[in-house]
Order: C-alpha cells, then structure tokens, then sequence
C-alpha cells in the first residue's frame, strides 16, 4: 500500500488531494515517528530485555551440564527402623566396591537401652537395611537395585564425580507467600558443576523432610 | 502573519516534536469548552458553570466507582459464604460468567458519554478475571504455581490488550500493565526463586520495572493522543499514576538494597526531585520527599547515632524533615502547581 500526503485545499474532506510521498518523507515520518514512539518501545523492552539476559546468564550454563557417571543412592524415611533409633547396616566403598556394614556397637547399645533387652537375644531385632537406588544421569530416571548387582559395580566415592559433578539440595521458595506462585514447588536435589545445574526430577520435590536422610554412597564409573 | 504561515509554522514545530498533538487538543478542547458554556449560557459567569458541570461529572464518575467495589465485594462475599452450595457452576458463573459480561458491555458502551461506565464494567471484568481463573482451575486440580500464573496472566493481558487496542479506553491501559506486572513478577520468581540470597535480584528487577513504569509514562500521550478534554484528563491520570507507581518501586526498592547504593539512592532521590519538576508530577515530589526523610533517619541511625547519641541524632532529623518538608512545599509552589494550573 502506498504512503500519501493527505492535506485539504478545501475545508470539505470530498476535496482532499492525495500525493504519493517520496522516500526522504517517508524516512522523516518513520524517523520522526520512532521518535515519538521511542520512550514507549525502551518502557515495553526494558523487562523484556531484562528476563532475557537473566535467563541466559541462569540458565544458559545449565545447557553444558552433561554429566557421565550414574550415582549410587539411599534414602532413609526413618519409618523403617526401630523406633526410630540408628540401628541400620549402613553402606560403604572400600577399594573401589560398594559393601555392606551392619551396625556399631554404639548403635546396638542404644536400641538395647531403649528395648530394655539384649539385642542378640532375639531374632526380630534384625537391623534395617536401607534400599539401594542407582540414579540414571542421562534418562533423569531412577531405579532400585539390589546389594548383589550393586556390589559388583566399581564405584567412585566422591563426594564428587569423576568429571566434577556434585549432588545437593536446594531450598527454592517460589513466589512471596504464594502471591507469584506456590512455595516449595522447585526445591529437590541438584546435580551441579561451576554455575550450571541441572533438577534431579526423579528424586522429588517433596523430600524436603528427607534432605537429611539422603545419601550418596558413590559415582559408577 | 496569514492563516497558512500559522499553520506551516505548527506543522514544522510539530514535524521537530517542540509542540505535541496533546497540546494542541488541549487548547483546542479549551477553547471548545469555554466557548460552549459561553454560548449556552450567556448571563452566567462562565467558569462557574464549567466548574459546576465538571464537578457533576466527577460526582457521578464517584458513584459508577463506588458501585464497582460494591458490585465486587458482593460477588466476594456470595462466593466465600455459599463456596460449596453454589457448587461449580455458580462459582464460575459469578466469577467468570460475571467478567465476560461486564467486559462485552464495556467493549459495547462505546460513544464519549458512557465512556466512564465503560471503564468500571472493564474494572470490573479485570477484577473479577484472575478469581474467576483461580476458581476454574482448582476446579480442573491444576497448581495455582508459577508457571499456571504466568501463562493466566499473559492470556488476561492479551484479552485486556486486545480490548485496549479496540476500545482505546484509558483504563485498560492501567490493567493491562497490571496484568503484564503480574506476569513479569511471576516470570523473575520463577527465574530467581525466591530465598533470602537472591533478594537483590527481586530488587532490581522491581527498580527496572519502575524505570519502565516511567517511560511509558513519558510516552503515553506522543503514541495515544487524546480525543477531548475528557479523555485528556483521563490520560493526564494514568500518566501521573505511572510516574507514581514508577517512583515509588524504584524507590522501595533503592532503599533496601544498602551497601554502597545508600550513596547512589540519594542521587536517585534528587532525581526524583528533578523529575517532579520536569514532569510536572505531584506523585513524584512527594514520594522524594518521604523518600529523603526515611533515608535520613535510616542514615542516621545507622551511622551517627554510635558516636553523638539518639537525643542529638533526633534533634539533627527533626530539623532535617522540616527542611524537607519545606523544599517540597516550595517545589510545589514554585514549579509543579503553577505549571498544572
């Protein structure tokens, strides 16, 4: 569609002339309209702008976290064990496997001072051992595996991985008092290395509780 | 100096952006006005008459307004004592049923004298949207999270948008900025979270969002031109409320970022000063000048009340906010109420 002067040489608007503008007037119009208009497009991108610099600055390393190790995990909810007490085997990697370690005398001490009866006396007081889960790094997955699969992997310690990941909670409270969002609802467990990190889904959101009782016995290399 | 020179000569101001359409209406529209009062009534003084017909106006804008806040606290007040008798249906009838109608009349009341109406039955459409949204989809089991809310909001300022583009009424301008505050807060949560450490970033983005606040503030009227003096004043409302609400998150903000910027921020007080009087904004001024006071004692007592005691530090802040006090009422006198006379 053409650009046309519009200007009246009569006061009535059946006796307008219309004349096409040549293009110095069509850039001073467009010139002086993007002036006019100036404040209003810096006021309408400014947050524009800005959510899309913040967004590559917090996300854009989060597109390098590529991790290659699986890791091996518990988590303990507590209502397995005897009256709460520590009396649990335990897991640990020596040279370089995963193995079991029933539990301390200290910890039989305890549940025998709560029980008030020795506790090799009796064979219902067999200590709790927790399940083992091997987290899938590349499908965001997890599954239960049992002792005689995991021992047999060789295992990495930690606390890191052998290319530098670690695993952490995070504390995220979305919104103030809900107004822009629900509370909680993007806190979880973190796989993380330099700025970028990437939400272990398969872990939940809603093991804020169990953070503690989350443990990372070590890295399948 | 011939008709046609005069005309040159403001299409050439116009062309170099020294004059604006805005001001041309403005004096068009005055002189409209004063010549139809003096037209209709030739006997009576004039501006007495103006005043009186204005103050009607205001009087029945006042009772439209007030009718919406009952209107909506009515609708509050069924859907939170009948929330399972009136079942799904009723609540969504009440709430959604009730925004869509007040939103159809407000794009249907179009010509200049039920221009007011129309703007409370958008008010209330806006109002009673997001409860309508929030109902709908609990009742669909969805989240009312971050994600859901930013997606309600951007929808509500397409709708609002859309109707703004349409209808071109002053306060859809209001509520659609209102909806896309509510959807870039959501965005910058869902972004940052929102923990004790990344408060400063919510901060910040608040400041921003002043500064654009006040941009398009500045702008409003260049890119939307006022139709009559009605509209005019309207606009002139919604410009000054910008500016307010611009100062005021900037401001909020600025004060609680501390550090070094307790240094910075009273240089945004003085610019906010400054821009009281360039703008010719009240809103502005007084926010200033609250702003400087509660710095002052923030300052005080952060920095001097250790070494000369809080009685002399409240006899140094008493004095200090009635020089503030006074600059402000000076400011006032000298450059803002003048100019809006």
């Amino acid at each position: 569609m053409k650009n046309y002067h519009r200007f009246s040489l009569n006061t009535s608007p059946q006796h307008n002339i219309q004349v096409p503008l040549t293009s110095v007037e069509m850039r001073r119009n467009f010139n002086h309209m993007t002036k006019n208009n100036l404040p209003i497009i810096i006021g309408i991108a400014l947050p524009i702008v800005f959510i899309l610099i913040i967004s590559i600055v917090i996300f854009g390393p989060s597109v390098f976290v590529k991790p290659q190790h699986n890791f091996i995990y518990t988590i303990d909810d507590g209502y397995n064990r005897y009256n709460n007490t520590e009396y649990s085997n335990t897991y640990a990697v020596e040279n370089n496997h995963i193995v079991l370690v029933p539990p301390g005398a200290s910890q039989k001490h305890i549940l025998e001072q709560l029980l008030q009866v020795p506790v090799s006396e009796t064979e219902t007081y067999t200590p709790y051992t927790p399940i083992l889960y091997e987290y899938d790094v590349k499908t965001n997955s997890s599954h239960q595996i049992n002792f005689d699969e995991a021992k047999n992997l060789i295992v990495d310690p930690g606390p890191s991985s052998p290319d530098g990941y670690t695993v952490e909670y995070e504390y995220r409270n979305d919104g103030i008092f809900g107004l822009f969002g629900s509370s909680g609802n993007s806190s979880g467990f973190f796989i993380s290395k330099n700025n970028g990190k990437r939400k272990l889904n398969a872990l939940g959101s809603d093991v804020y509780w169990n953070q503690g009782n989350f443990k990372l016995i070590g890295w399948v290399k | 100096m011939d008709k046609q020179q005069i005309i040159s000569l403001i299409e050439a101001q116009l062309a170099v952006g020294k004059i604006s359409k805005a001001d041309l209406l403005n004096l068009a529209n005055q002189e409209a006005v004063l010549s139809q009062t003096q037209s209709s009534t030739p006997t009576v003084n004039s501006s007495k008459f103006f005043v009186k017909e204005e103050s009607s106006k205001n009087l029945i804008r006042t009772f439209y307004f007030i009718g919406a806040v009952i209107a909506i606290v009515g609708v509050g007040i069924l859907i939170a004592q009948n929330w399972i008798e009136i079942g799904f249906a009723g609540r969504i009838l009440v709430t959604l049923g009730i925004s869509l109608v007040a939103y159809c009349a407000g794009l249907i009341l179009k010509s200049p004298e039920q221009r007011t109406i129309s703007q409370v039955m958008f008010l209330i459409a806006a109002l009673l949207a997001p409860l309508g949204s929030y109902v709908l989809l609990q009742e669909a089991s969805i989240d009312f999270g971050q994600t859901t809310q930013i997606t309600v909001a951007c929808i509500l300022s397409i709708i609002f948008g859309t109707a703004l583009f349409i209808s071109k009424k002053n306060i859809l301008l209001l509520i659609t900025i209102g909806f896309l505050t509510w959807a870039y807060y959501a965005i910058v949560m869902k972004i940052f979270g929102f923990n004790y450490y990344n408060f400063n970033s919510i901060k910040w983005a608040g400041m921003l969002l002043g500064v654009s606040y006040l941009f398009i503030g500045y702008g409003l009227k260049s890119v939307w031109a006022p139709v009559d003096a009605s509209d005019l004043n309207g606009k002139n409302i919604i410009q000054h409320l910008l500016y307010g609400f611009g100062t005021f998150a900037i401001l909020t903000a600025g004060i609680f970022i501390g550090g070094i910027f307790d240094l910075i921020f009273i240089a945004l007080i003085f610019a906010a000063f400054y821009g009281s009087v360039y703008l010719k904004s009240r809103a502005m001024l007084i926010l200033g000048a609250l702003f400087l006071m509660a710095h002052i004692i923030k300052l005080t007592s952060k920095y001097f009340v250790g070494s000369v005691g809080w009685p002399v530090a409240l006899i140094v802040i008493g004095f200090l906010v009635i020089a503030v006090g006074y600059m402000t009422f000076y400011l006032n006198k000298r450059f803002i109420s003048l100019k809006q006379g």
